[in-house]
This record gives C-alpha cells, structure tokens and sequence, in this order.
C-alpha cells in the first residue's frame, strides 16, 4: 500500500491541472455552442416525432388499400342484381368486422358515382343516416380526381368542433353486365373512411413529455389541431401559413421570442416545434456543470488505475500459471513457461504441474493403444482402419500401387440380435470374424494393427459391418472367387449355444486408384457397392463401377441411414437468431435440424424430412429435437440468459399422431425449466389438416406456457380472420413477402396491412428471410416486431451460438450499470487492461 | 365468426366443381338445411329407384343464395329452402327447372292457399312444409310472454341474456310489428322506427347470432334466457328441456314456407322430379313433416300423422294468430338498401 499512495499523490497533480485547464476554455466553447445545439435539438425533435405523427394516417392507407382491394369489395361494386337483396349483407358484415377491429374509423362509405350512398357504417351515438352526400366537399375533391390514389380531407365535426380526417380514394369498374366489351364504360365508386384528429393529442402526450418546447399541430390553413399548452395560444398564426416553406425561423411568441422549425406531415398537417430563446443560456450552465463533474471523474479513474497497477504485480504470475494449466487441458503439451522468481510457492506450484504433465503424456499413449481395438472382436476398429487406410492410400500414391477396400454387412444380424438376445449377438460377430480372419489367413493384431504393404487387413467398423484391405494389383476374376467362398462360408450355420444360427453377407469393393484416389471417395464407393448388393437379395458381392452408383436410388439410402441417425448422434441442431427490428436484440432462436451423415455430409430437410414422415421417423425425430432444444435452453438460462425462447418446427405428422402435450411435459420437467422458453412452429396447413382436433391440442399444450406460432404464414390457403379462432401467439410472415417489398411500395402496403391487423389480434410478428438492409427498413416503417435472415444472422452452429449468447448477457449487463456513459464505461475498460 | 363463414362457403363451392365424378353416378345432390331429411325416406328411394340422395348442407339462407347466384349452383340437382328465397332465383332466371306437366301427380295433395301462395313461384316450386316465427323463452326464467314488445323492451332481468337471430328480414320484420305496423312494410318512417326499437334493445343482447339446437344450446346452458326463433327450433329444444316455451306474439307474425325445387343445372331433372313426387306421398310428407317438426303443406298428410303432432299448437297455431300473420314479401333493391343500412346502424 505504501507505494500505491506514492504514486497516487504526484500523478493528480499531473493529471487534474490540465483537466482543470481545458475546463475553464470549454466552458467558453460551451456558451457558444448551447445555441447551435439547442437549435437543432428542435430540429431533430421535430424530425423525430414527424414519423409517429404520420404513421397512422400511414396504417390508415394501407388498410384501405386492403379493403378495397378484398375480393369481396371488388365483386360486388359491379354487381348489379341482387346488389342490395344478396350481396350487400355479407359486404356489410365484413366492413362491420372491420370497425370493430378499427372502431376509430368511426364512418366508411361507398359512396356510387352521383354522390349517393351505397354502404355506409358509422359507430357514433348521433350516426348519420343520409343517403345522399353529393354535397359533401370530400366527396367533390373526389371527383375530380382521375387516378385511383388515396385522397384525405380534413373538416371540423359540427356538433362536437372536433376536428376529423377522411381519407378515401376513386374504385373504378365495368359494371357486369356490360355485354360488349368494346362498349365497355368505367363507372366510378368512391370509399372513403373518416376518424377523428384526437388521437394527435394521445400520441404527442405518449411520445414527448418535454418540459420546454412549444409543440403545435395545424392543418396548412393554421388551424390549430393540436398544442401542448405551454406557451398559451400564439398570438400570431398568420405567421404558422408563412411558414410553409421555412425550417427554422425567429418568431414573436406570446410574451417572447421563439425559435420555430415547421416540418410538413403526410395530408396536410404541419408539426411546429420552438423553443423560447432565453432557454439558450440555461443549457450552457447545466454543461459547464457537467464539465466539472467529469473533472471529479478522471480523478477517481486515476485511482483506480494506480490501484490496478500494483495487482498486477501478483496477479501476473498467477495468469501465466493459468494458461500452463489450460494448455494442458487442450493438449498443447508442449508450452513453457517463464515465472521471474522460481524460488517462493508460486514457482513451486509450476513445478508441480509440470511433473504431472509428464504423467499424463505417458498416460495418453496407453489409452491410445486401446482405442484402436474393437474389444468385442480383437480387430482393429473404425479408428485404426481410417489410419491405415490412409497409409496405404499414401503408400499406394507413391509406388503407383493398387488395393481394394472391402465393406462387409452380416445380412439378418438384427433379427438374431433381436429373438436371441445380445449375447448369442456378441459371440455371432466373434465366430463370423474368426471365419472371415480364416479365409485370409490374417493373424490376430496387437496395438495399433499396422498395415503391411502385401497382406490383408481385416477390421470390424462397428455393429455387423467389417472391413478389409487387400493390397495388390487387382484381379477381378481372382477376387470374386475368393468373394464367393467368403459368402459360402459366411452363410454355413454357425452352432452357438445349441442354437443353429444362419446369417448371410453383402459385400462390397471399390479399388483403389480406378474408383477413387481418396479415403472418402473409396468408402462411400464401396459402401455403393455394398448397398447394390443388399438390393439385389443379399448374400453377394459387388464390384464398384460408375453405373451402379446412378442407380443407387437416393432415397433409399437416406432411408436406411436414417435408422441409425438418432443413435449414432448424427442429427444436430444449429440456431438462428431471431431479432427485435427496432434494436437488434436478441429474442430467440429457431432450432432447424442438421443431419451430418458420416458418408454423405450435410443431408438437406427437404430430402430426409418427407421420407421421415412417410417412415413415421418423424416422431423419433421430433422427440429428439424436442429434447435436444430443452436441454440448450436449460444449458442457456444457468448461463445466465434471460427474456428469451428457442422456437422448434413441429410436422404435420408430428401433431396429429404423436401425444405431443405429453413429450413436452416430459422434456419441460425433465431439463426443469418453464414453457415460456420454448415455442412451437405449425404450418397453416397442418393445422388446417384436422382443424378440430388441431386447436385442441394446442389449447391443452399452450397451457404448458409454451407459445404457438404459425409457420410460413401466407403460403398457405388461410386468410387473416381465419387466425382469430387459432390458439397462436406468433405470426411468421413467408420470406416469399420479403422478395416483393424492397421494390413494391403495394406489396409493403399489404405487408404493413398484416402486420397491423396481426397487432390487432394481439400477435407477434416475426418477418423471415430478411437478406437487405433496406427489407429491413421497410419492416421498421412497418413495426414488424421481430425478424430472421441472413441479414442479422445466418443459422449458428451450437458453439457459435453459445459465443452468441456470452455476448449478449454481456451486453445486458452493460446496460444495467447505472449513470454511466459509454465513453466512460470505455476509459474504465482501456485502464483495466 | 361471418368471415370463417364465407371460407366454409367457398370451400363447398370447390367441392362441388371438383366432384364431377358424382354426375355419373346414381346420385342425386340435394343442397338443404342440416338435419333436415329424415334418412329413412332417402333409403326408400334409394330401394324404389336405385338413386341415392347425397345432402350438401348450408348454415344460413345469405351463404346459399350467395353460392347459387355465383355458379347457378352447379353440381346440384336439387335445393330445400324458404318460398320467399325462391322468388328471387325466378326472377333471375335460369335458375331454377321449370315443373313439365304432369310430373308430380301428388301436387293434388298440396292445399290450395299454399300452392298459390305466389303466382310466380308455381311453375318451379313445390310446397313442403310451413312454420311461424316467434319467441323461444325459458318458462322458469321469466313468464308472461305474450307479445314481441317483451323482446324488444324486456324485464330487467333479461340484461346480456337474449340472443337476436342474426338475420334482417326476421329481426327487422318482427320489430314492425312490435309497433303496429306490416312485417313488410316499405315505409322510410316505420323502417327507422323499427332501426331504433332494434338499437335500443342492444344492451339487452347476448350475441347477434343464431340459437343452437344441440345439447349445449346457450338457452340451455342459462347464458341466454331468450331468443327470436323459429317455431321448429323450439320443438327440438322442448326435446332436451322441459322448461323451453315458445309463443306467437299476439301482434301476429310471418310465416315462413320451405320449398323444394330442381335446379336448371342438373343433369338428372327427371329422376329429380321423381323424387319430389316420392316426398309428397301424404305417408312420406306426413313423416317428413313429423321429422322436421313443422306443418305440412300437403292436406293428406293430417291422416297420417301422429296425434300429438297434428294436436301441437307450436306446430298448428290457432287459426286466428295464422289469419293475422303475413308471408314474406319480396323487395325492390332500395328497399333492401334501406333495410340493410337501418339493421347496421342498429347493430353498430
């Protein structure tokens, strides 16, 4: 402690005369600048609740460009009969739904070319019945209007002084009746929707509590549709119409002058936010006070760093220690280390640890004798077969020599396994080897059973599969004989325990150089080959050659493989990230399921999951992905992770044939862990499947708390209203929607549509597939709440994932330390290294 | 629940287009109400002829009109709903097969006063059955009901426990008469009168909707303790409980008739014709009658019904409250127009 404060005392003195220095000319600067800043304060202001002020009028458009673009609305302005007697019930019903979705579109009218009305819905107590409104100045501005673009209207109700907007736009037709095209005449319908203003006032009191700026809404003649009050009414609003193309001008207010800046808003509404200009010299007081709070700061940071300095002194060692440690756990066995005093217990510990990794170095060699043998057999095993077949590969490559591998399947070892039990199983596969070790006169191996370059290597790969490897220059005809009494002899009954067991054997051989070069290339050619030789009735051998491997049908090599898929751990799962659009947080992920097939890589879903279905796999591996999700998010929320969900993909066959309340039940407990962490994705179609018992089902899962979300909604045949029936939380709007919108002003209409009416229903909206920045920024315009693609995250292995996470429960953290800005949470940072 | 409607609607119609199969087969296509053809009749056709009767159901007389006046209905052989419906298919034209002389000798059974109920209904449709409208109560919940206006201006007990058949011609009709005036009138003044009896009931409403006639009706589960119903609908509610009653007010009311009629599109009208003969042997109209729980257009039927059918006064009112109701008449569109905006508005 004594040389930490000698150092504390001189280094304040160098640090804080300066700081005090540039205090006393910022202060100067300051003064200067409060003006500017505060200027444009208002400016962004302004700019910053101008988007708010226009999005409902915004929401307002596409919703009637969704109305009037239903099938419904269309069909029926050209009916003619039947219009009232038929046609207009359902008409009104669907716009009736409407309102009550949007019960502040308190009037929607269909109005007909002269004026007349055709529809008409209005919610108020003292609703207006009539039928006529050829006078009304709405409907004129209508008329003459000649393109079909939404027009808007503002007028004052006048029982109430209320201010309203219409907004409405031309629907033209050919009447149905019209029956020679060439005298086709388009009639127009007019539909307009009005609501009141008010809801200005509900948005500027939720949006800006500010406590110093004149806040104005008016429509372009300066009528004054909204104020905040604090400033009383100006006195002067002709100045407002002249402003209509100024920014920022100088303004007498009421009692003082005012800094105004006008932004123009979507209908001819006009957003006025000021600022009294005795405001500027309040705001360089309040910065200069700042300044000096960070001078107190720095001292404090100066602190801190000389106290980190002398921990470091201690804390060095220790770290170097550490990574000795952490190199031995990875492997590295062969790092050093450099302590500057090897005399006091630190130095001693180093010792001992070294001592201990020569212990472990010997230890490794033993276990790795070991683990090139296949105890049940003696043979060597998988391991110790790809490491001699890729010495011989090299061996072959240098002296220009040739071999086969052979791949040899018991054919009926499962059926023995089964009826007999495991244990006349295990002594089948001893007596079989010892046949085939027989026939090639192969000694037993010790070790790590090394090829020779000249004689045969016989290896057992797991289960009833064997292999050999048979140097030399290839004889086919030679070979099939000796391939032929291999499966006389492994056909002849093998007598175990009074029992009289028959199998039979496939095999297959590729040769090395003519059907591949490569480890990967002969295994999976000889595994063809063995195949070709199951499909052809068992107990045969077959030669490698190009044509079989066309014909091996695809299919039905994913289908059997997949048998073993789950058990041999070959399915995986990777996580893509879901985002919340407005700030790049992380809400979730969604599980997609890998299949890594150790012969063939990366099978694709499209290709295995229908086969799964067919098979009935499909509920084996439903189950896996269920419990193999429930244990990350177990694994996730000890890391400390909160507020998120891990979304799995459930089949149509999942759902109706499997008792799926109960499996997740089971996983939810057996990983202890809440339903809300977990959601369930549906396709509309598999709901709409067996409807009934569908939402049934689901009902009794979302009791667990786990959230229902349809998948790739649009796709399907479903509309909207359909979904106020489902039990759903979560809506994935199709990526097919993300292609169309970047250059499609009406397909984002449509899109905003959705998202807006899905709000309404009380869902979550998730937009998938998002690959452009500016998708993305049609889904902020759209408030779409959350999305997935490319363009925040592509699906992240289960590793990457887990960094993923780390980051953002670091960043969490961040955000909870209180009164601190960024730029200081950086300085503490920098020091503490 | 009116837009999942109009899917349910457009996915019969894909049915139908998508089914041409059944044309060659010996089948005849009946579109009808659910639960409205008793099984053993189609099975005696189906032994007398070899044709069996497929039903195709709909749920309300808007989604059938709708569906006929799309596609005229193709796919079908023939149609059950109500006479007043008809007329509008007549008027359209090609709708509907015209009857060939002589084809249904039965016709001779139908009373007379139902057969001409509309001049322009005779040539295309037969009379089946007949009924009124009038209010479903529960007798242990509220008594003495005997007229609309205790729909329309209730005990006060009856807060959020009625349930207004969703359907304009009967809800606007029966609030005209609950003022004196005709179930069909025409008059601007009555219709908003009527607007304003309907808009001051709301409060009083459960759901704008139609009564269920299953076990888990709300009227049975004590939801909804009354509703504007049809005389049928209560004798299979009376079914499952003993407390449901039902009254004509004594203001009158409209009487509904059901017809069958063949479809222009069928392919099959002879057969067609020959079933509606079949379904008006006064054995087969007397048992349809009984099944349907609603009187019998056909006069030979009474001699074959059972007494308790024929003895029910929810099925045969007294002659006086018949005298005094009115048929369904058939507007002109403004007058639809008006009716249409008058029942929103009242709904809203």
């Amino acid at each position: 402690m004594k040389l930490q404060q000698k150092l504390f005392i001189p280094l304040i003195f160098i640090v804080t005369l300066p700081v005090l220095a540039i205090g006393v000319v910022a202060y100067d600067y300051i003064l200067q600048n409060s003006k500017n800043v505060l200027t444009s304060e208002v400016s962004s202001l302004a700019n910053s609740l101008a988007p708010s002020l226009n999005q409902t009028l915004e929401t307002t458009e596409s919703n009637l460009r969704l109305i009037t673009n239903s099938r419904l609305l269309q069909d029926y302005i050209t009916r003619d009969e039947q219009r009232y007697s038929v046609f207009q019930p359902s008409l009104i019903r669907q716009l009736s739904d409407y309102q009550l979705i949007y019960p502040e579109y308190f009037q929607m009218n269909l109005l007909l070319e002269n004026g007349e009305v055709d529809t008409s819905l209005d919610n108020r107590e003292n609703a207006d019945f009539s039928f006529d409104k050829s006078d009304w100045k709405f409907y004129l501005l209508l008329q003459q209007q000649s393109t079909q673009d939404i027009a808007s209207f503002i007028e004052q109700e006048p029982s109430t002084n209320k201010y309203t907007i219409s907004l409405g736009l031309p629907l033209a037709f050919t009447p149905v009746n019209q029956n020679n095209p060439d005298d086709a005449v388009f009639q127009w319908n007019y539909f307009t929707v009005t609501m009141y203003l008010d809801y200005i006032d509900e948005l500027m009191n939720s949006l800006y509590v500010g406590a110093t700026n004149l806040l104005l809404v008016t429509d372009f003649k300066g009528n004054i549709i909204y104020n905040n009050g604090l400033y009383g009414v100006p006195n002067d609003l002709a100045v407002f119409e002249t402003q209509k193309n100024v920014e920022n001008v100088l303004i007498k207010g009421v009692n003082q002058p005012f800094y105004i800046h006008t932004k123009h808003l979507q209908h001819g509404l006009m957003l006025h936010v000021g600022i009294p200009t005795y405001k500027f010299k309040e705001a360089a007081n309040e910065l200069a006070q700042t300044a000096i709070m960070w001078l107190g700061f720095i001292t404090l940071m100066i602190l801190v760093l000389s106290l980190a300095y002398v921990r470091q002194l201690l804390l060095a060692p220790i770290y170097k220690i550490r990574h000795l440690v952490t190199d031995i756990a990875q492997g590295k066995m062969e790092s050093g280390i450099d302590l500057k005093c090897y005399n006091d217990e630190l130095g001693q510990l180093s010792h001992s640890i070294l001592d201990m990794r020569s212990e472990i170095i010997e230890n490794n060699q033993r276990i790795e004798t070991l683990a090139y043998i296949d105890e049940l057999t003696g043979l060597p095993n998988r391991l110790s077969f790809q490491s001699n077949l890729d010495t011989l590969i090299a061996y072959a490559k240098r002296n220009d020599a040739a071999f086969s591998v052979v791949f040899l399947d018991l054919d009926n070892f499962k059926i023995v396994n089964d009826t007999l039990g495991h244990d006349i199983g295990d002594i089948l596969l001893q007596r079989a080897a010892q046949r085939v070790k027989a026939l090639f006169n192969i000694d037993d191996v010790k070790g790590r059973g090394l090829v020779t370059q000249n004689s045969p290597f016989f290896a057992r790969l797991g289960g009833d599969e064997f292999t050999l490897l048979l140097p030399g220059q290839v004889d086919k005809e030679q070979l099939s004989a000796t391939f032929k009494q291999l499966v006389h002899d492994l056909s002849q009954a093998f007598h175990i325990e009074h029992n009289e067991v028959f199998i039979g054997a496939s095999i297959g051989i590729s040769m090395f150089p003519y059907d591949g070069t490569e480890r990967k290339e002969l295994l999976k050619n000889a595994d063809i080959a063995m195949y070709e030789s199951k499909s052809l009735g068992k107990n045969k051998h077959t030669f490698f050659t190009e044509g079989i491997k066309d014909k091996v049908n695809e299919q039905q090599f994913i289908e059997t493989s997949m048998h073993k898929a789950i058990t041999n751990n070959e399915f995986s799962l990777v996580y893509q990230p879901r985002i919340t659009v407005d700030d790049y947080g992380l809400d979730g992920f969604e599980a997609l399921l890998r299949w890594n097939h150790p012969e063939k890589g990366n099978v694709p879903p499209n290709m295995f999951i229908p086969v799964a279905e067919k098979n009935l796999q499909i509920l084996d591996i439903g189950r896996w992905v269920l419990d193999a999700a429930c244990q990350k998010i177990q694994s996730w929320v000890s890391d400390g992770l909160q507020n998120f969900r891990v979304s799995i993909n459930v089949s149509t066959v999942q759902l109706h044939r499997a008792d799926l309340y109960t499996e997740i039940a089971n996983a939810l407990s057996k990983y202890k862990i809440s339903g809300q962490y977990l959601e369930i994705e549906i396709t509309e179609t598999a709901i709409l499947k067996d409807e009934k018992s569908a939402i049934k089902k689901l009902e009794h899962i979302k009791t667990l708390g786990v959230r229902i979300s349809v998948d790739d909604f649009g796709t399907g045949y479903s509309s909207l209203s359909k979904l106020r029936s489902l039990p759903i939380d979560v809506l994935k709007i199709d990526q097919s929607f993300m292609a169309d919108i970047s250059d499609d002003i009406q397909a984002a209409d449509v899109l905003g549509g959705i998202i807006e009416l899905a709000k309404r229903l009380g869902l979550t909206t998730v937009a998938e597939g998002v690959e452009l920045s500016a998708q993305h920024d049609v889904l902020i315009s759209q408030h779409c709440d959350q999305a997935q693609g490319y363009f925040y995250a592509k699906p992240l292995l289960e590793n990457v994932a887990d960094g993923y996470v780390q980051e953002c429960i670091g960043k969490v953290a961040q955000q909870h330390t209180p009164h601190k800005t960024n730029e200081a949470q950086a300085n503490e940072l920098e020091e503490h290294q | 629940m009116r837009l999942i409607k109009h899917i349910l609607l457009i996915s019969i119609s894909t049915w139908l287009v998508f089914s041409p199969a059944q044309a060659n087969e010996k089948t005849l296509v009946l579109y009808n109400w659910e639960n409205y053809m008793p099984q053993s009749i189609k099975d005696a056709f189906y032994e007398e002829t070899g044709y069996s009767i497929t039903e195709v159901y709909y749920e309300s007389d808007e989604l059938k009109d709708e569906l006929i006046f799309n596609n005229g209905g193709a796919g079908l052989d023939l149609i059950i709903g109500s006479g007043y419906g008809f007329i509008s298919y007549v008027r359209k034209g090609n709708l509907l097969a015209q009857i060939p002389a002589n084809a249904i000798p039965n016709k001779q059974h139908i009373g007379v006063n139902w057969l001409e109920q509309s001049p322009e209904l005779q040539k295309f449709t037969t009379p089946l059955v007949w009924g009124t409208v009038g209010i479903i109560y529960r007798k242990d919940k509220i008594q003495n009901v005997d007229s609309w206006m205790d729909l329309y201006q209730p005990d006060p007990s009856l807060h959020k426990k009625i349930v207004m058949v969703d359907d304009i011609r009967d809800a606007m009709g029966s609030a005209l008469i609950a003022q004196g005036y005709s179930f069909n009138s025409i008059k601007p003044k009555e219709i908003m009168a009527a607007s304003k009896l309907l808009k001051a009931q709301r409060e009083y409403v459960y759901a704008y909707d139609f009564i269920g006639t299953e076990e888990d009706s709300s009227i049975l589960t004590d939801d909804v303790y009354m509703t504007l119903g049809y005389n049928g609908d209560a004798m299979v509610l009376q079914e499952l409980s003993e407390d449901i009653g039902y009254v004509v007010p004594k203001e009158g009311t409209a009487l509904w008739s059901d017809h069958i009629a063949v479809l222009a599109s069928s392919q099959k009208k002879d057969i067609a014709f020959q079933f509606i003969n079949f379904l008006n042997d006064p054995k087969r109209a007397a048992e349809f009658s009984e099944y349907t729980g609603s009187a019998s257009s056909n006069q030979s039927a009474l001699n074959f019904m059972d007494e308790a059918h024929k003895n029910n006064p929810l099925i045969y009112p007294p002659q006086e409250l018949v005298e005094k109701s009115e048929f369904y008449q058939l507007f002109t569109p403004r007058t639809y127009r008006m009716y249409n905006t008058a029942y929103v508005n009242a709904k809203q």
